[in-house]
């Protein structure tokens, strides 16, 4: 499990974006983290990646401290994928050279990095039929399936996704979910930020409500109290995004 | 499988093309000192070329591999001829070991430089500016018995164009195979993966910071090299002209007009543009400024890329050629 300690954190000394953030995510679970825009959700990735500055508190991964580990040491050493919100393919490669990228870590292993990428092809048909394509040229959708599936090839334990929706027609997005929801059989635990309410409680088990740098609630998406659940409900009914 | 005979068969073919031009290229360069009664074609002239296609390879190996603009490579080129000049003058080493000494100057100070990658962009590149014309003060300040202070040192004793013509070509055949390797090595792949996308690359577990100063080490050797090889040519070293920021402008120029990232795009840029601007240097001497501000206002604008980034981004290289006819059987032939 993940567990935050009183975490301050930003990425100017004396700003916080994080204001004290204590949660804790357990293994083997989605956790869902929303929240209104400037809460600190994506910063909170971030932050337990290594991106932004801890300013005071603590991070711990079954009692391992996270912040002596770089973001480049993050995927290798500790097993975390990260997919970023911003769109971050390589453009000018193609779809087969960034997934083999994805796997850096495990490159001295052409057997299991082949596998890997196969069968991210499995999970992903249309990135099957532009393998040769430049990345550049994939649609947002497209590009966004890249990126989960790059993060996907050397079996993480942990997989933080920001904003997997974002931009994408329906029928990708579910596409994308479901890939997120397989995970949850294959043990991998999954920190979801997402401004998609709806999709943020149906695919994940537990729900972490952040605002103004701190999360404010937690709790279990299938045993919600009626506060929380009134909330959601506001949010949902407000097209289902948060303004 | 036929399509991937097609390919393979005009990938080599191009692979065998470049081949021969380089040796040929190599040869004549060889033979270049002994030329006669050639118009333009001088030693002076060659020596040049290669230094200038050089050292646009050795700035593409920081600009074009990580995106980073070094405005401040001239002091790595001026404390290598420095380098030489002390060595040779202080010390007495052979004029070729001088030449390693000038190399080991641009190294440490590219050591000196490196806290500067933790800025971005523009930050970057004026951090580099201001650090590299403080070396220039810096030295315009130390004893003459030292550096010559002001007017600089005087070599000589060291002329020989001769050797300095081959040296020049040593070092040059040295950055062609470096960047060529680069190419195709893993090294290369990560620095290009870095520079598309820096946050990417980290989480695919590259480490930017690391990766990135290989790059920067490896130029700052170069520029050294070229620094203390020019030093030997023209016998003379002095600020103005070892730390001339035109030692930076003119190399990133030709780097991005032939195209950045690429081993041709430096070789086409300066190859084509230091034939140029000694054309119109001859007729007009300050024409050759306002010739360099032209173009690289025009690249900018009209060949974002260079010429053979667009060539390969607008698949009008051959491997995109082979490409165009393999996708053509894939459809119409089989």
């Amino acid at each position: 499990m993940i567990e935050l300690d009183g975490l301050r954190a930003g990425y100017v000394k004396g700003i916080d974006v994080l204001d004290g953030v204590t949660a804790t995510f357990e293994s083997d679970r989605i956790s869902s983290i929303v929240g209104p825009n400037g809460a600190g959700k994506s910063t909170l990735l971030k932050t337990i990646y290594g991106f932004a500055d801890v300013n005071e508190g603590t991070i711990t991964y079954d009692g391992y401290d996270l912040t002596e580990y770089s973001p480049s040491e993050m995927l290798r050493d500790v097993g975390i994928a990260y997919v970023p919100q911003e769109r971050s393919v390589f453009p000018e490669l193609s779809v087969h050279e960034n997934l083999k990228l994805g796997a850096w870590t495990i490159r001295g292993d052409e057997t299991r990095t082949e596998a890997a990428i196969e069968s991210v092809y499995g999970q992903f048909p249309a990135l099957d039929e532009k393998r040769h394509a430049r990345a550049g040229t994939l649609s947002g959708g497209q590009q966004r399936m890249l990126e989960i599936g790059r993060s996907l090839l050397t079996d993480p334990d942990i997989v933080f996704v920001d904003e997997p929706s974002a931009g994408l027609a329906p029928d990708l997005s579910e596409n994308v979910y479901d890939s997120i929801d397989r995970l949850r059989e294959q043990s991998v635990t999954v920190l979801l930020v997402d401004q998609n309410i709806r999709a943020a409680v149906e695919y994940g088990d537990d729900l972490f409500i952040m605002e103004q740098g701190q999360v404010v609630a937690n709790e279990p998406t299938d045993d919600m109290t009626d506060e929380v659940e009134d909330l959601v409900s506001e949010w949902i009914s407000a097209k289902g995004e948060i303004a | 499988m036929a399509n991937w005979l097609v390919g393979a068969a005009l990938e080599s073919t191009r692979n065998r093309v470049l081949s021969v031009l380089a040796v040929l290229t190599l040869l004549v360069l060889l033979i270049g000192p002994f030329f006669r009664g050639i118009p333009i074609i001088s030693q002076s002239f060659l020596f040049y070329l290669m230094f200038w296609t050089g050292l646009a390879l050795a700035i593409n190996v920081v600009f074009g591999f990580t995106g980073y603009i070094p405005f401040g490579y001239f002091a790595f080129y001026g404390v290598g001829s420095y380098g030489f000049a002390m060595s040779y003058l202080h010390l007495n080493v052979p004029l070729p070991v001088a030449v390693l000494v000038g190399g080991a100057f641009g190294l440490v100070t590219g050591v000196v430089f490196l806290p500067m990658f933790r800025l971005e962009g523009i930050y970057f590149a004026i951090a580099n500016f201001a650090g590299a014309y403080a070396i220039r003060i810096a030295i315009n300040l130390t004893p003459d018995d030292l550096t010559g202070g002001a007017t600089g040192l005087e070599l000589a004793s060291a002329y020989a164009p001769l050797q300095s013509y081959y040296a020049v070509l040593v070092v040059t055949v040295g950055v062609v195979l470096v960047t060529a390797w680069l190419l195709r090595s893993r090294l290369g792949v990560m620095l290009m993966a870095i520079r598309d996308d820096p946050i990417a690359a980290e989480t695919s577990g590259i480490n930017r910071g690391r990766i990135r100063s290989y790059a920067w080490l490896l130029s700052t050797v170069f520029a050294g090299l070229y620094g203390a090889i020019d030093a030997w040519n023209t016998a003379i070293v002095d600020p103005a002209s070892s730390f001339d920021v035109l030692l930076s402008v003119k190399p990133l120029l030709y780097a991005i007009f032939g195209g950045p990232g690429t081993l041709l795009g430096p070789v086409l840029g300066a190859g084509s543009l230091y034939f140029v601007d000694t054309l119109i240097w001859r007729a007009l001497p300050l024409g050759s400024y306002l010739l360099t501000g032209l173009v690289l206002m025009l690249v900018v604008l009209v060949l974002p890329r260079g010429i053979i980034g667009e060539l390969e981004y607008r698949k009008l290289s051959l491997s995109g050629v082979a490409d165009g006819l393999a996708e053509f059987w894939n459809r119409v032939v089989s």
